[in-house]
């Protein structure tokens, strides 16, 4: 019998299902991505990189920044908290709510608003008849989604990334692994451009401990002509150029620090909600 | 990220479905030739196909991706199915073999017999890491390039190495082959392939354990399962001494062929 027809048909279906699945379905839902707005707010999101730091990306991807570092900050789950911001006049009440969800709720605080009325509601159904319940008491209460796991405790990020964090990168440099930390977010905690020249130049200069290795070739060495120019690196002693020169940044290491440095998720968005940190 | 996905995608198929299969389709062809007898079941080795063919295809997508929930999910399902397609064909090949010793005897069996193991431990540890609680644990570290090795030398490599040991004597038609060195490629293999991806997923359940404690800094936390490397690196350095054990062999089979193949050439035209 010839089963050549029946073994192509077959594997011929086998690909379609799965390029269906992984390749065009994914396509369909995120490949159209476009610009959103940001939740609660007018502004757009993401905003597509300044002409420096997409060049930046460029020096990241050639120096194989991602087989080290990832950029993905990952979500354990979501704990949802019951904030009141504004008591009202009709304080016995109000308390007597709150403590109705909370035993602990301390009525003293009043004075110092916003404060925490309750945290970990199951569901936000809940937490927004809470809210009801309190605006018709005449006071005001704010729910808050705030992101829980380990990459956001370790101040990595402040959600998960999204798909829409990534819309204007290609490729997309995600990374697999975590030899170094994770730079979804480095922006919105590094110390700043010139920190991260020094770190490229030598990571022992500012981290001890680092695994990093040097990227010195991204800067130049020169001997100092008349006097140091401004945008020498400053270098701790031990790390320092010889007498008489000075170590200055090239293009790419400006370009790539200009990358790192927009590289911010901090935007609360409709499918990663996020509380601004209570005040 | 759509090109994230297609890349996990693309890498998970040509890994798994397409050099996966290859391998598998090999020892379904040996086996029967060592054993002396027909394949078990016919029937299973068709479902161990599909079952890859369908849902190993499906794989590869880690947990952490961030792309909607329902890619990983399915990409999860598809790595826990795929096991059971390993299964039968580990269970398929176990009953065809059963009872016969000459393949345990033949330096090509032994590649055979011991990238078994390899490609269920590959599999299950595969789907442990698809899922959501297995994969906040190992997401991100070594554990992801041990499965790789794991699959790659310890299953691909190791059968298409008993394929060329077992064809190579046979094709050039010599005797002259030594069966010392290809027990000594087997061993470094074996134990190259275990010390390379054992040290390396070890390192990734201790890397990913120190993850988990946000209270330790993250440059602790990532630097002390470096320390297994040197490990892996023992595994990676037998698994090449291996490799120049095969190519010696190799290169000293061609010359004893081509030089029966001379002698045999000026014996004819002396008999002319």
């Amino acid at each position: 019998v010839n089963r050549a027809p029946l073994i192509f048909l077959t594997a011929l279906v086998a690909f379609a299902l799965s390029f269906g699945a992984f390749v065009l379905a994914p396509q369909i839902q995120i490949g159209r991505q476009t610009i959103t707005k940001v939740t609660g707010g007018s502004e757009d999101y993401p905003k597509a990189r300044a002409g420096q730091a997409a060049q930046g990306a460029i020096v990241y991807r050639a120096n194989g920044c991602a087989a080290c570092h990832s950029q993905t900050v990952r979500q354990g789950g979501i704990r949802i908290e019951l904030w009141l911001k504004e008591a009202g006049t009709n304080t016995a009440q109000v308390i007597a709510a709150a403590k109705k969800l909370n035993e602990k709720f301390d009525a003293t605080c009043l004075g110092n608003l916003p404060q925490l009325i309750v945290s970990g509601l199951e569901i936000p159904r809940k937490a927004e008849e809470a809210q009801m319940l309190f605006d018709k008491l005449g006071a005001v209460a704010d729910v808050h989604f705030v992101p829980t796991g380990v990459d956001i405790e370790r101040g990595w990020g402040l959600r998960h990334s999204v798909a829409a964090d990534y819309l204007f990168d290609s490729p997309v440099l995600l990374g697999s692994q975590r030899t170094g930390p994770d730079l979804a977010n480095i922006a919105a905690r590094s110390p700043g451009a010139d920190w991260q020249l020094l770190h490229l130049y030598n990571p022992r200069s500012v981290v001890t401990n680092s695994v990093m290795p040097q990227y010195k070739f991204l800067f130049t060495t020169r001997k100092i002509v008349f006097a140091p120019t401004s945008d020498a690196l400053k270098l701790p002693e031990k790390f320092a150029a010889p007498a008489g020169y000075e170590v200055v940044p090239t293009d790419d290491a400006r370009a790539l620090v200009a990358y790192l440095q927009s590289l911010r998720a901090t935007a609360p968005l409709f499918e990663a909600p996020m509380a601004a940190a209570a005040k | 990220v759509t090109q994230a996905v297609i890349a996990w995608w693309f890498t998970n198929n040509f890994l798994f479905v397409w050099l996966g299969l290859i391998s598998i389709g090999a020892l379904f062809y040996f086996a029967p030739k060592f054993a002396g007898r027909e394949l078990h079941s016919r029937q299973l080795a068709i479902f161990a196909l599909l079952i890859v063919i369908f849902f190993g295809s499906w794989a590869g997508v880690p947990a952490s991706a961030p792309v909607p929930s329902w890619i990983p999910a399915l990409s999860a399902f598809g790595a826990l199915v795929s096991v059971s397609g390993v299964l039968a064909v580990i269970a398929n090949l176990k009953s065809t073999m059963s009872g016969c010793t000459a393949t345990q005897c033949s330096v090509a069996g032994k590649f055979f017999c011991k990238s078994l193991p390899m490609l269920l431990l590959f599999a299950i540890g595969n789907a442990v890491a698809s899922f959501a609680c297995g994969a906040s644990l190992l997401d991100f570290t070594w554990f992801t390039p041990a499965l790789k090795y794991l699959l790659l030398y310890g299953f691909v490599a190791m059968v298409l190495l008993g394929a060329i040991y077992h064809i190579a004597p046979q094709l050039t038609g010599s005797e002259y082959f030594c069966t010392r060195p290809v027990k000594i490629h087997f061993w470094f293999m074996l134990l190259g392939t275990v010390l390379l991806a054992g040290s390396l997923a070890l390192a990734g359940v201790r890397q990913g354990e120190l993850l988990k404690d946000p209270s330790l800094s993250a440059m602790d936390a990532l630097r002390e399962p470096l320390k297994i490397f040197r490990f892996s690196t023992m595994g990676d350095l037998l698994v090449l001494l291996g490799s120049l054990t095969l190519l010696v062999n190799l290169g000293g089979l061609l010359r004893a062929a081509c030089k029966n193949c001379c002698c045999k050439s000026q014996g004819a035209e002396v008999k002319k």
